[in-house]
């Protein structure tokens, strides 16, 4: 049943309208009462999600028989941007997850905000996936606030993803929906693969087979548990960052999410007038590499790389 | 006059990057050494922010060469930080989109950004008083005013000496813990916000006005020697004080009332129309006695946006 559960109106003719696609049993007798939040589509530049969220939906519209639970599915919080390329939610220039949890009466990302709180609070859990940005591409992950680690790594295993990033948390990140709806009490995973502005479909699969894998362990779905990946997890070795050691064009000479060496070339950084020679980067240690920058003009100090392992080094 | 390369960055394609600023510093030993860094053009939309800053630039070099007694503290001014962004109409930093105003205390081994912002902190950290001057990032046109961030290390008296009708004394919310105004009260500097002006504007008359609060301040903090009229006997307002008045529909927003007026419950603020039939489809009312500070002022309104801010006292 696709709902609207928030309707703001705008100065010329049109509403922003927040809707949900909700699922849930046929039978009323098979619900088991839990609730999941499948949510995509704060960042307008980010398309990831709404790829496997339109797989979900299909596949629940074909076997609703097999729903024991609900299910919403939220694919284009920020609507506005997601339509226009824009990032944050556009004419004020607000990066919505930012302002986290909003109020009724303010300004128009605020109301979304607000509104996107109302919806999804109460839910067990939810899944709040995003798609990096246009700079970088990441290897599919979940990332938590070590606030919330008990409770969040092992619904994480469940998704089949390939790392588990657990990090600090820091004051900023309190204005984020994951944040907010955990303070809640629904147990809320940041995924966060692919690259914006782009799909990348086999990404979205693996995703897909990680939520009906998590979904038949929650008892949300009568289907089989899926056999998933073992992620790799921070808290057993280290992330590091590779930066830009100088301005110009990064030309990347290693594939996206393999296994590196130490001192293995990661790519260089070209002078755009060839009056300096290409800055030659490397990698720092062995281990994965989960982040490759995927725009190529660089300043001193942009992302390169990220890479996890438990051994340091640095780029020259 | 010292002009100081502050931070220096080369750049893909265009001119490097370059962020200065104008020191005046007094060579007598008898005189208060206290010191004050005023920043301004964190984000490239305030262009009333860096021209008050640039006038304060020009205001003491004119006064240091006719009379070097003039200074008798240690000031610095940085006019503009984001000049990339001033030179394209951006806002933030303009490959990235990141707002160099929440990364710090920066960082000299990460993003773009936030080696800027480590470049710009290690300069103006450690001065007794800090001025950041900055605009409303939402579309509002207010009172000039100052702002304060509760961090435990704020002097609320002081911020008296701006002579502007009112500071506003805030909680801190997570979105402060990367400004500079914020973390400048972390490092002990005394901090506040000067908050002013409408996007991309600039106005002569709150020229004069912020100009004329920020000499007083430099004035009444010992840092120069000048004699200046002087200005409002400042209230300090609370989120209490504060009555928010939103537009109940979307549509064209007309202002009736418009900032710094005294206005009682009742009367007339502004009226929303339909935006394609013409027809009136709001009159929005004061809910209290007191004084206008803000009203939104862009012609089109969302719905639920607050049109108004009041504050009242008593
Ligand atoms: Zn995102």
């Amino acid at each position: 049943m696709l709902e609207t559960l928030v309707s703001i109106e705008l100065p010329v003719g049109e509403h922003y309208y927040l809707k949900r696609h909700r699922f849930t049993p046929v039978d009323v007798s098979a619900d088991n009462g839990k609730r999941i939040s499948i949510i995509s589509g704060t960042h307008g530049d980010e398309l990831e999600g709404i790829y496997v969220i339109s797989l979900l939906a299909e596949w629940l519209k074909a076997n609703p028989s097999l729903i024991t639970g609900t299910i919403d599915l939220y694919p284009s919080l920020n609507s506005l941007g997601i339509d226009s390329i824009t990032r944050t939610v556009p004419f004020y220039q607000t990066d919505l997850n930012r302002i986290f949890p909003g109020t009724a009466k303010d300004t128009f990302p605020n109301q979304i905000a607000a509104g996107i709180v109302e919806a999804i609070q109460g839910s067990d859990i939810a899944i709040d996936i995003h798609a990096s940005n246009i700079f970088l591409r990441e290897l599919p992950q979940v990332r938590i606030a070590s606030t919330y680690r008990d409770s969040l790594v092992p619904l994480a295993k469940q998704l089949n993803m390939d790392f588990i990033w657990v990090h600090d948390a820091i004051t900023v990140l309190e204005a984020t929906l994951a944040h907010s709806l955990n303070q809640l009490g629904t147990h809320t995973l940041v995924v966060e693969y692919g690259v914006g502005m782009r799909l990348t479909p086999t990404y979205g699969e693996q995703l897909l087979d990680g939520l009906f894998n998590l979904m038949a362990e929650q008892g949300i779905l009568a289907i089989a548990p899926r056999s998933v990946r073992v992620p790799f997890y921070s808290d057993q070795g280290e992330v590091y960052y590779v930066n830009s050691p100088a301005a110009g064009l990064f030309v990347p000479a290693m594939d996206h999410c393999q296994m590196v060496v130490k001192d293995q070339l990661i790519g260089h950084i070209h002078d755009p007038y060839g009056v300096e020679s290409p800055v030659p980067c490397y990698t720092p240690g062995a281990g994965v590499l989960f982040t490759l920058r995927e725009y190529p003009i660089v300043y001193e100090g942009s992302l390169l790389a990220r890479i996890f392992d438990d051994q340091k080094g640095v780029c020259v | 006059m010292i002009r100081q390369p502050l931070v220096h960055l080369a750049s893909p394609s265009r001119d490097a990057y370059r962020v200065d600023g104008f020191r005046f510093q007094t060579q007598d030993k008898k005189d208060s050494q206290t010191s004050v860094a005023i920043v301004s053009g964190l984000n490239g939309h305030e262009l009333a922010q860096m021209h008050v800053a640039a006038q304060l630039v020009n205001f003491l070099k004119v006064r240091q060469e006719a009379d070097p007694s003039f200074i008798t503290g240690d000031i610095l001014v940085v006019p503009a930080v984001n000049s990339f962004g001033f030179n394209m109409g951006e806002r933030h930093w303009p490959l990235d989109k990141t707002d160099i105003n929440a990364m710090f205390p920066g960082y000299d081994a990460g993003e773009t950004t936030q080696r800027i912002a480590h470049q710009l902190f290690k300069q103006v950290k450690g001065f007794e008083w800090g001025v950041e001057l900055e605009d409303r990032r939402d579309q509002y046109d207010c009172i000039p005013y100052v702002r304060m961030i509760k961090s435990g290390f704020e002097d609320a008296q002081a911020a008296k000496y701006f002579g502007l009708q009112f500071a506003h004394y805030r909680d801190f919310v997570p979105s402060d813990a990367g400004s500079l105004q914020y973390n400048w009260s972390v490092w002990e500097t005394k901090s506040y916000g000067l908050v002013f002006g409408n996007k991309q504007q600039i106005h002569r008359d709150s020229t004069h006005q912020l100009l004329d609060a920020l000499i007083r301040f430099l004035a009444k903090v010992g840092a120069i020697r000048t004699q200046i009229f002087a200005g409002y006997d400042t209230n300090i307002v609370t989120q209490e004080a504060i009555t928010l008045i939103p537009a109940q529909h979307a549509g064209v927003f007309e202002p009736i009332q418009i900032v710094g007026s005294f206005v009682q419950k009742g009367d007339l603020l502004g009226k929303v129309f339909d935006a394609l039939d013409g027809s009136l489809k709001e009159k929005i009312y004061a809910p209290v006695d007191g004084l206008v500070t803000c009203h939104y002022h862009y012609p089109l309104i969302y719905q639920n946006t607050i049109a108004y801010r009041m504050i009242s006292i008593g």
